[in-house]
């Protein structure tokens, strides 16, 4: 650290605002549980102990408030949509949405008269997952590109 | 108690009114509109039909009577399956909802997705689509991707378009 090491008492460590927080936010990710379809199957498989998303630090949350990501796992309807929208706007800043599965992405195979047709008409989505339903690995991919995400933010100038 | 013995009853009763027929190893009874709740009535209180399993519609766009309304019942004492079949013109026919209380959801799913009205029941709301939706995506004549009806009403006040 250059000229400011080793200047500072022992217990106290030099680093940039943005490397700390983002450290912290990446390392405890807690994605609210929003499973709509079978997409939430593959999801609670992950979270279970074959893939154990804890080892990451990501633990679902049963509450918007208390969240930082959205996982949208399953068809969206017209009629579930509004819900949708509203659980969104309580999770509190900063904030994610992983779009999971065809149904989520695009509307999928429903091209029908109730379903919306990719839940970025509704919320803005950060990451799109293909599949139907994706393999847990391609969640967890999704997650781990996620904190990758994270990572390179800027606090300052968000 | 078989079911030649309860169609018995019923011919002697309601006599040209009702008729039968057993098909795929299933009892169809077949009675005219005017008379089918008294002989859904006769069933429940006489011959042990307790169980209302489930109630159906189906969409005829090319008949006459546009539409059947079909009652799947189950006698758990007699171990009987029937299904009653009746045809009915203008999409009214009387509930069923006095007799079994389960067909107060069962006839507001059908009421739903097919428009058909029951006449006397407690509560004949939408179930299953929200409110404001207008029309009766069983029916054959529905567009199924027709989506218009997304920007109608906005029931949270959020804002939301819809553009595909």
């Amino acid at each position: 650290m250059g000229l400011i090491e080793h200047k500072f008492s022992e217990n106290i460590l030099t680093t940039k605002v943005d490397g700390l927080i983002n450290w912290a936010r990446s390392s405890s990710l807690w994605p609210v549980t929003f499973g709509l379809a079978c997409c939430a199957i593959e999801m609670m498989c992950l979270g279970a102990s074959k893939y154990d998303l804890d080892r990451f630090g990501i633990i679902f949350r049963a509450s918007p408030r208390q969240s930082d990501a959205m996982i949208v796992a399953g068809t969206v309807t017209r009629k579930m949509a509004p819900v949708l929208r509203k659980v969104y706007e309580q999770m509190p800043d900063p904030k994610w949405v992983i779009a999971m599965g065809s149904c989520a992405v695009s509307g999928g195979i429903f091209d029908t008269y109730s379903t919306v047709q990719g839940v970025d008409e509704v919320v803005p989505v950060d990451f799109y997952i293909p599949g139907c339903p994706p393999r847990p690995e391609a969640l967890l991919d999704a997650l781990l590109k996620l904190k990758d995400k994270i990572k390179e933010d800027n606090i300052i100038r968000r | 108690m078989e079911f030649e013995n309860i169609y018995t009853f019923l011919e002697n009763k309601y006599g040209e009114n009702v008729n039968k027929k057993i098909e795929y190893g299933c009892n169809f009874i077949m009675p005219e509109v005017n008379i089918s709740k008294d002989l859904l009535n006769d069933l429940y209180k006489k011959f042990d039909f307790s169980y209302l399993v489930d109630i159906v519609g189906v969409h005829w766009p090319k008949r006459d009577k546009k539409f059947d309304v079909i009652y799947n019942l189950y006698s758990i004492g007699n171990r009987i399956r029937a299904f009653v079949k009746v045809a009915i013109i203008d999409e009214k026919i009387e509930t069923v909802s006095d007799i079994w209380k389960s067909a107060i959801f069962l006839e507001r799913e059908q009421y739903d997705l097919l428009g058909i009205e029951f006449k006397g029941h407690p509560d004949l709301r939408r179930i299953l689509l929200p409110d404001y939706f207008k029309k009766h995506p069983l029916r054959k004549d529905f567009d199924l991707k027709d989506r218009s009806w997304f920007n109608d009403v906005d029931e949270q006040g959020l804002g939301i378009k819809y553009s595909k």
